[in-house]
């Protein structure tokens, strides 16, 4: 066989290759759709948000509120505080949810204000791809401070209100994700399950004002 | 710096061009405020120019200090780490929001009721042991209904920038009263975090000392 029918078979099987590598999933794109994630949620981009995730995505959280609304100044301490009021026969406040795309989506587009004021810092990601490269797990610590606001009556007008930040709400969140990949080879979030633990600290002042 | 030629006619105008433009003020009265008929004018009545000069007594001369154009403030946090100053550049603008005497208020002497608002272009903060950070414009804290989804944009579309600062001002038989509702990121409530006011020293770059816990 001549050197060119070789040099045509390797082309030919590469070319194929090559597209098949675009279409699985690698640590390092994972590690994007994650980041790209991540800062739609700063950024308050909801259409983004919703966007990144598959068709059939579900989120399943559950948020235990350890203060209520008491104001510590540490996780620890939140933590210490949990642990008094269940041993005084306090039960902690925690809230399971389930949420489909749709719900999901509606939640980003009404939520997104409060996103853009949230400081989010993520300290821990692990991803797993699975040896066929059409998903990956992906295990993320995130700690999130909010401000909690209250309006008031600014006396301006009936409809009026100024607004006034009682404290700040840090959340700690566990997420275990599912990554896949659609019909076109992009890769999206198909599933989210998250356990996240929220008390309250003195606030955190709006660099804004 | 241009250099400032004197003369008298050109003090004014050169004042002006030397200053940048970060401490210019500004002194208006809100004519309405609603999205399709805001307006303001430059506040020329008397009675409306003392409740300015009331304001900045009692609420941005005891809060803030001008420095090089600048307004500064100090933030006595709850420890030493949080503490430190923050500053407002121009131009600044102070707006009369004129509001109607109630029969009640009437009844108890009250002759002038009204809100005055200073509004500054843009913030910056130095947190102790911290350079400062990169300026930001200002948000509002004050919405409308109906401003609400847009994002926190300025309720007023015809005022200049945004809010640092607000107080009720009333004039009654017994002289005049303002109480301030917020200064620089503290509410009523926090207006104690403001004082002492910020020292020479600490504008030039020492410590700020924590506030109460």
């Amino acid at each position: 066989m001549s050197p060119n029918f070789f040099r045509a078979a390797a082309l030919c099987l590469c070319l194929p290759l090559a597209a098949c590598g675009e279409k699985l999933l690698t640590e390092e794109r994972v590690t994007k759709l994650i980041d790209a994630a991540d800062m739609a949620y700063v950024k308050g981009d909801a259409t983004k948000i919703c966007n990144l995730r598959a068709r059939g995505f579900t989120l399943q959280s559950s948020y235990t509120d350890l203060t209520a609304d008491r104001i510590v100044d540490s996780l620890a301490d939140a933590e210490e505080l949990a642990a008094k009021r269940e041993a005084d026969g306090e039960k902690l406040d925690t809230r399971n949810e389930t949420q489909d795309l749709k719900e999901f989506c509606f939640n980003a587009l009404t939520s997104a204000r409060q996103y853009a004021h949230a400081n989010m810092q993520r300290s821990r990601l692990e991803i797993h791809v699975a040896a066929d490269g059409h998903e990956a797990q992906v295990l993320a610590h995130y700690s999130i401070r909010e401000p909690l606001l209250a309006e008031g009556d600014n006396g301006l007008g009936r409809n009026d209100h100024d607004e006034r930040q009682l404290a700040t709400r840090q959340i700690e969140a566990d997420d275990e994700t599912r990554v896949t990949l659609n019909e076109d080879g992009e890769a999206l979030i198909a599933s989210t399950t998250s356990k996240a633990r929220g008390f309250l600290v003195p606030s955190d002042r709006d660099a804004r004002l | 710096m241009r250099a400032c030629k004197l003369g008298a006619v050109a003090v004014l105008a050169g004042l002006a061009a030397c200053g940048g433009g970060h401490d210019k003020e500004a002194l208006r009265t809100v004519k309405g405020y609603e999205v399709g008929s805001c307006d303001s004018a430059e506040t020329t009545d008397a009675t409306e120019l003392e409740a300015i000069a009331r304001f900045n007594s009692e609420v941005r001369d005891s809060y803030f200090v001008r420095d090089h154009g600048l307004l500064t403030v100090a933030n006595h946090e709850r420890d030493a780490g949080g503490s430190g100053l923050r500053q407002y550049r121009g131009p600044f603008y102070t707006y009369v929001h004129l509001q109607r005497v109630s029969e009640a208020e009437r009844a108890l002497g009250v002759d002038w009721n009204g809100m005055v608002f200073l509004h500054a272009e843009s913030v910056r903060q130095r947190r102790n042991g911290e350079d400062w950070s990169d300026w930001q414009r200002v948000r509002t804290r004050n919405f409308a209904d109906q401003t609400r989804s847009t994002g926190g944009l300025t309720r007023w579309q015809c005022l200049m920038y945004a809010e640092i600062a607000w107080a009720d001002v009333q004039h009654g038989h017994d002289g005049w009263h303002v109480t301030t509702d917020a200064a620089s990121v503290y509410d009523q409530t926090e207006l104690e975090r403001l004082l002492p006011l910020p020292t020479a020293g600490q504008l030039a770059g020492n410590p700020v000392e924590a506030g109460k816990p």
